[in-house]
C-alpha cells in the first residue's frame, strides 16, 4: 500500500471506506458510517490520504477529521486573559486521526499530524481559533500527541496553542 | 416550513406512545415526537458544540496559550520529515 502525497476531502464514490482498518473499531466505524454524514450535516470535515493506485474507489491510507468548537469556563472569569476576546473561546478540534494498519510504523502518523496542523493554520486565517484540541482515543494516542508538544486539557483531550502550529508553518527548513 | 419524516416503530412502542399522548392531553403522536426531538436535540447539540472546563483548568489553558513556546524538537523533526517525503 503506497500513499499519494496529498490529503483530499472524503468522497464516498472515490474512496473505499470499507477496507480501512487502523486497528481501532471506533475509528473504522467512524470513517465507514459517520464521516460522510457529519460532513453533509455541517458537523465536521474528514480529509483522507488515498492510495496510489489505478483502482476505483481508492483505498484510504490515513484520515483526519476537523471541526470547530468552543471552550468555556464553568463560571464567570476573573481578571485573567485580558488580551483575549469575550467568552466562549473558539478552538479547532482534531477529532480523529488514524493510519491504515498496513502502513503504520513508517512515519505516517506524524506526517498526518503535520498536514492536519497545516490545515488548521489555513482555516485559522479566516476562522480565528486560540488552540487546536485533539481527542486521544487511548493512552498510546495521548502519548503520541504529548511527544509533539500537546498538553493535557481534560479527560482524553489535549491541546496545542494555535501560535505554535503557526510558528511551525512559518519555519524554514 | 414543516417537512415530513417517515418512522418505522415497534407496535407496542407506538401503542405506549399513543397512551402517553392521551394521558398528557396532547393533540397527536406528531406533537409528542416533535416535543421529544426538540428537547433532546437541544441538549445533544449543546453537548457537542462546546467544551466546558473547570475554572482552574480553563485558566491554565488560557495562560498556556498566552505563554506558548516554539514547536518542540519532535514537532520540528516531524515537519522536516513531512517535507522531505514530499507530502503537501
Amino acid at each position: 500500500m503506497k500513499a499519494l502525497k496529498r490529503f483530499v476531502p472524503l468522497n464516498k464514490r472515490k474512496h473505499d471506506r470499507k477496507s480501512f482498518d487502523c486497528g481501532s473499531v471506533h475509528l473504522n466505524v467512524f470513517l465507514r458510517e459517520k464521516a460522510d454524514n457529519h460532513y453533509k450535516k455541517g458537523v465536521s470535515l474528514t480529509m483522507v490520504l488515498p492510495e496510489q493506485s489505478r483502482t476505483k474507489p481508492k483505498r484510504i491510507c490515513a484520515f483526519y477529521t476537523l471541526s470547530h468548537t468552543t471552550i468555556e469556563r464553568n463560571s464567570l472569569p476573573t481578571k485573567i486573559a485580558k488580551t483575549l476576546p469575550s467568552y466562549p473561546i473558539p478552538v479547532l478540534l482534531l477529532a480523529q486521526l488514524a493510519v491504515h494498519s498496513d502502513i503504520q510504523k513508517k512515519g505516517m502518523g506524524k506526517v498526518s499530524l503535520i498536514l492536519a496542523l497545516r490545515h488548521c493554520v489555513k482555516i485559522n486565517k479566516t476562522l480565528n481559533s486560540v488552540a487546536i484540541v485533539v481527542d486521544a482515543i487511548d493512552a498510546k494516542a495521548s502519548s503520541f500527541y504529548q511527544k509533539y508538544g500537546f498538553d493535557p486539557l481534560i479527560s482524553n483531550r489535549l491541546f496545542l496553542p494555535m501560535c505554535v502550529a503557526e510558528a511551525l508553518l512559518l519555519r524554514k527548513t | 416550513m414543516a417537512s415530513r419524516i417517515n418512522i418505522r416503530i415497534d407496535e407496542k412502542l407506538k401503542a405506549d406512545a399513543e397512551k402517553v399522548v392521551a394521558l398528557e392531553g396532547m393533540k397527536s403522536l406528531t406533537e409528542y415526537i416533535v416535543k421529544l426531538i426538540r428537547q433532546d436535540s437541544e441538549r445533544l447539540l449543546e453537548l457537542h458544540s462546546k467544551i466546558v472546563l473547570e475554572d482552574n483548568v480553563f485558566d491554565r489553558f488560557m495562560k498556556a496559550c498566552e505563554d506558548a513556546e516554539k514547536p518542540n524538537a519532535a514537532l520540528l523533526e516531524a515537519a522536516k520529515f513531512t517535507d522531505q517525503s514530499r507530502f503537501r
